[in-house]
């Protein structure tokens, strides 16, 4: 079985020690140029067996970008019109379809979408029209199982939870998003991979994000338990659910993301840029066509 | 017949002038304490034109007509020497000059001669010189003197920030310099991830920084060449000193093998913040400390032969528990032998060995892998020195390379990884040869010019070599047998310099240069990194090259008090890399399709003012320039800032002698923060905030600004014993200058983002204690 390592992360984590240990931090204003609002739109169709028997209702998001400084809440877009084609086709979404907070029904009919086929969306806002291909990948590799690594550091234990996928095709490419979930939560993440070098085999992909224990020693009774979210508070539980889903994705949408992702948590890009854009007319955001395939596992400390 | 007889003599007259007999004075010259040869000991015969300087090695030549001449010898900081001599035939001669003893210091003072103009006479222009001593009283960070350090407080050289050891000079990247050690290159010149340089400067002779305008017997790099050279050692007795210092404490033990024939030199440099971490229960497991070591060895063979062998050993150690560790460290080997061919021949003959790696070790119950990445150097130079004669010094010679760079190979046992990705390493050899005329055209007018000419050949390693598309993906990929010829790429590289002395206190210079460079350092951070990727020139990636014009007007007043040199240059680069938008840098094996390949310029006027005698001394160093690059793909094609683009950079350095024994210094810095890509404007996607950006380097990071207070007190000294102690404060206005600014949701209300400032180094006291025993 063959992996892929990143290792970097450790690295900035104990550059991040020696900083923590000389360093002071605080907020502080900038004077930032502004930029004209844009159009964001988050398009992903699901390409899934019952699609085959019977139609399927999915969604797509629509807003508009803020200026740095400015909340980022009430930024959507209800004015919209969708279309959704094959090139025979055609599926439309107006604004009689929109539920509110820049989300747009599309009812897609049975056998419209398939694998290895090219579709176009176009939405037109204010006269202005964006649109963009996507096409579904040949070969969807179903995700095997979840990966659990537990390995101590700083006097806690820590999670990481990797990816276990099905053997690929050699010599092709793959590329990945993954979505997960911790006790039905979503974690809000973008978390994409490919498979370089690991083509061809079973693997398990890197570690996509990691669960904390607090230390031994806070804990009640000595039994280390994980520390979760439940309205809007922390607390301890004795285990925690992941469900983690892998998505299959074309390169260029890999390509957007992955470059969302050097910016993610605060983190400073070494080319901190916009993704070259797969919309016209300078619209931000993807339009992908994919497959899914998803796990759950109960985590606890035994 | 009276008029034939007049005609005959004078002719004769005139056959004896043209046939008169010209011979070589020659020798090396030495300082008396330690034995060390000294560099640029001006040799002059007194009341003639003759002029000439000690090379890197002390050795000096002079060709003059027979005849009796008084040889007149200066140096700065050294009584002047004379020797009359009646030349009838080529002599060796070697001086020994002595310093003025402590107790006779302030009468012998008025005879020590400084060298005069020689910021104004000389050709070279864009050259910065350091000896070690004269930093000993600048306050520095943790009481550490740091050669690098200082030099970014001289114009045209620019600190890459807090934190990091790098710099640039005239607008060039950090991997544009290159830095030799007894002419062994070193790849990562810092310890402690860039708060320390790799330079112990017990160990450091003479430091030479050449901004881009070197002559044709060095280059490499784009920007600058920093030759140091190490000291030889004491050949006449045995000496032992030290400091102990807040962070590191060193050694320096040095002594005659044979007297007068040869001598050792070890330096060892430790720090002990590890010590610190077991104090703490949180962080008693973990690992921090970094070494170092200098050591060299000579031998005077005959008078005509000296071998050297010279060596650097240094190492980081960074670890967590037991769970990650990760070391990196360079080594370097020199062995050099100087031969005097004849009164007016030298030779340097080296073999060189440099090496620089790095390791990640992750060892857990489940996982268990390391990654390991080295550059190997196997060096060969030999460089002849001809001093034709007293007006021309030429120089030539050859260099050969070969380069082994493995990028990054993964060694797993265990775990995620169980298997092993190898990978050979990337093989090439670089060649020049050189040649180069030192020409004094007359006492006002003098050039040295010269060429070089560069070639890389990159060689198969037994694995796939790729090329890639407009887009980054694989285009092509072939697998190249192991040291199969794959490219070369031959760079020429003329060099000029020329200096006019209109008066003898003032001159204009002007020089030009070419330089080409193919190996190539690519960051996968922000801020320089142990584990960024060097990389040779290949069929994608191919030679930089720069071409740099300098203007320059020097002037030296008040009976050479002061100086003020005031020069501006245009550098012109091509093959300029930097990484397309959203590169991937991390672990990448195909890193070479996220590069994109351009132009850059970089101008700028640079000046300094310096105080050189008296009680209170120092300098003002100002520096205005821009520099900016220009690759398709990204800012659409368009001039965009360099990240290192400084509009302003001030230094200003203080030193007051209150006492004989008791000194008092300042250091001022201010410069312009660096050009930084700012969001502005932001959304959601996944659910998460997502910036919007302009242009690539369009924002400025806040300017800096810092001042360093120091008292040097020297408490002891005798013949035998001499101690002193250090006090210094960095930053002693605590200003919070920004390491880093990060974008992140504002804590407890998420849909609004702050800027986050990180600062380092506000209010950092330092004790040093250093003693010698002689």
């Amino acid at each position: 079985m063959k992996s892929k390592i990143k290792s970097t992360h450790y690295l900035i984590g104990l550059f991040g020690l020696l900083i923590t240990l000389l360093s002071c931090k605080k907020v502080i204003s900038l004077d930032l140029k502004k930029d004209d609002p844009r159009i964001i739109i988050e398009a992903a169709i699901e390409v899934d067996s019952l699609n085959q028997i019977d139609s399927s209702t999915q969604y797509i998001y629509i807003r508009r970008s803020v200026s740095f400084d400015a909340a980022i809440s009430g930024l959507e877009v209800n004015n919209a019109t969708i279309t959704l084609t094959d090139g025979k086709d055609t599926i439309l979404s107006t604004p009689k379809n929109y539920q509110g907070n820049g989300k747009y029904e599309l009812k897609i009919q049975q056998g419209f979408l398939t694998q290895n086929k090219s579709y176009t969306l176009m939405v037109k806002i204010d006269n202005i029209e964006y649109s963009a291909s996507s096409t579904c990948p040949t070969y969807a590799i179903p995700l095997d199982s979840i990966g659990v690594f537990k390995q101590k550091s700083f006097g806690r234990y820590n999670y990481s939870i990797a990816p276990i996928r099905n053997e690929t095709p050699a010599g092709i490419p793959n590329w990945y998003q993954f979505k997960a979930k911790k006790n039905g939560v979503k974690i809000n993440k973008i978390l994409v991979d490919d498979d370089q070098n690991l083509d061809g085999v079973e693997s398990t992909l890197k570690p996509i994000f990691e669960l904390n224990e607090f230390s031994p020693d806070t804990v009640v009774n000595k039994i280390p338990k994980f520390k979760v979210i439940k309205n809007g508070k922390p607390i301890l539980e004795d285990g925690v659910e992941i469900e983690l889903t892998l998505v299959n994705i074309e390169y260029k949408v890999y390509r957007y993301l992955f470059n969302l992702t050097q910016n993610q948590g605060g983190r400073q890009s070494i080319t901190p840029s916009n993704p070259d854009p797969l919309f016209t007319n300078g619209a931000f955001g993807y339009f992908s066509v994919q497959k899914s395939f998803s796990r759950k596992k109960w985590i606890n400390n035994k | 017949m009276k008029n034939f007889i007049v005609l005959t003599f004078f002719v004769t007259l005139c056959f004896i002038g043209f046939s008169q007999n010209k011979f070589t004075i020659s020798g090396t010259i030495t300082e008396q304490t330690k034995g060390e040869a000294l560099i640029g000991v001006k040799v002059r015969v007194k009341d003639q034109s003759y002029l000439v300087a000690t090379n890197e090695y002390g050795f000096y030549s002079i060709t003059i007509p027979e005849g009796k001449y008084i040889l007149a010898v200066t140096y700065i900081g050294y009584l002047p020497q004379e020797k009359e001599i009646e030349l009838k035939e080529n002599v060796s001669i070697n001086f020994v000059m002595e310093s003025p003893s402590e107790k006779t210091k302030e009468l012998e003072t008025a005879k020590v001669t400084i060298n005069k103009q020689d910021n104004v006479r000389g050709s070279t222009m864009g050259v910065e010189r350091l000896d070690p001593k004269s930093i000993a009283k600048i306050p520095v960070l943790l009481g550490e003197k740091d050669i690098i350090k200082t030099l970014q407080l001289l114009p045209g050289v620019k600190s890459a920030g807090e934190g990091n050891s790098g710099y640039y000079v005239r607008g060039g990247a950090a991997d544009q310099n290159l830095i030799l050690l007894d002419e062994a290159p070193v790849y990562n010149a810092s310890h402690l991830l860039g708060f320390f340089s790799t330079f112990n400067s017990d160990a450091i002779k003479d430091a030479t920084l050449y901004k881009g305008n070197q002559p044709a017997n060095l280059g490499g790099r784009l920007s600058s060449v920093l030759d140091i050279k190490m000291n030889d050692g004491n050949n006449q007795r045995y000496n032992v000193s030290g400091g102990l210092g807040l962070i590191s404490s060193k050694l320096n033990v040095e002594g005659p093998l044979v007297k007068d024939k040869s001598s050792f030199l070890i330096t060892g440099r430790r720090t002990y913040a590890d010590l610190f971490l077991k104090a703490s229960k949180e962080f008693k497991e973990n690992t921090l400390y970094f070494y170092d070591l200098n050591t060299k060895l000579n031998y005077k063979i005959s008078q005509k032969d000296k071998i050297y062998l010279s060596g650097y050993f240094g190492r980081d150690v960074l670890g967590v528990g037991s769970t990650f560790g990760i070391d990196w460290g360079n080594a370097t080997g020199t062995v050099r032998w100087n031969h005097i061919i004849s009164p007016k021949l030298f030779s340097n003959t080296s073999i060189i060995y440099s090496s620089y790696d790095y390791k990640i070790a992750i060892t857990a119950k489940q996982i268990d892998f390391t990654i390991k990445s080295k550059v190997l150097d196997y060096n060969l130079k030999q460089e002849f020195q001809y001093y034709a004669n007293t007006k021309n010094k030429i120089k030539f010679g050859l260099n050969v390379i070969n380069h082994n760079i493995t990028p990054g190979q993964l060694d797993g046992s265990k775990g995620l990884s169980t298997s092993i990705v190898q990978l050979n390493p990337a093989k090439s050899i670089e060649g020049a040869v050189f040649i180069l005329n030192d020409w004094e055209v007359n006492e006002k007018f003098s050039i040295n010019y010269g060429a070089r000419l560069s070639t890389f050949t990159v060689l198969g390693n037994g694995q796939e070599m790729y090329t890639y598309n407009a887009d980054g993906t694989v285009k092509s990929s072939e697998i190249m047998l192991n040291n199969e010829y794959d490219t070369t790429y031959a760079v020429f590289e003329p060099r000029l310099s020329m200096s006019y002395s209109y008066r003898e206190d003032q001159s204009f210079k002007f020089a030009y240069a070419r330089n080409a460079q193919n190996i190539h350092l690519v960051s996968n951070a922000t801020t320089s990194t142990p584990t960024d990727v060097i990389l040779g020139s290949t069929r994608n990636t191919k030679p930089e090259i720069a071409d740099q014009l300098a203007f320059g007007w020097f002037k030296n007043f008040k009976e050479n008090t002061y100086e003020f040199n005031a020069e501006i240059y245009y550098k012109y680069l091509q093959n300029q890399i930097d990484y397309r938008n959203g590169a991937n840098t991390q672990a990448n094996q195909l890193l070479e399709g996220e590069l994109l390949y351009g132009l850059g310029r970089a101008y700028g006027f640079e000046m300094i003012l310096k105080k050189k005698k008296g009680k209170f001394n120092g300098w003002v160093s100002y520096c205005l320039s821009k520099s900016e690059r220009k690759i398709e793909g990204i800012n659409n094609g368009s001039w965009y800032n360099a990240k290192q683009d400084r509009t302003h950079d001030l230094s200003v350095v203080t030193i007051y002698d209150l006492t004989p024994k008791l000194s008092l210094s300042a250091l001022f810095v201010f410069y312009t923060g660096n050009a930084v890509t700012f969001p502005s404007g932001k959304y959601t996607i996944e659910g998460q905030t997502q910036f919007l950006y302009t242009n690539r380097n369009g924002g400025r990071m806040p300017n800096y600004h810092r001042l360093d207070l120091g008292v040097n007190w020297i408490r002891k000294n005798t013949d035998t014993y001499e101690s002193s102690w250090n006090f210094s404060i960095y930053n002693a206005y605590g200003r919070e200058n920004a390491y880093t600014i990060a974008f992140q949701e504002k804590e407890g209300n998420p849909n609004i983002t702050e800027a986050v400032q990180t600062s380092l180094f506000r209010w950092i006291p330092a004790i040093t204690y250093n003693f010698k025993f002689k």
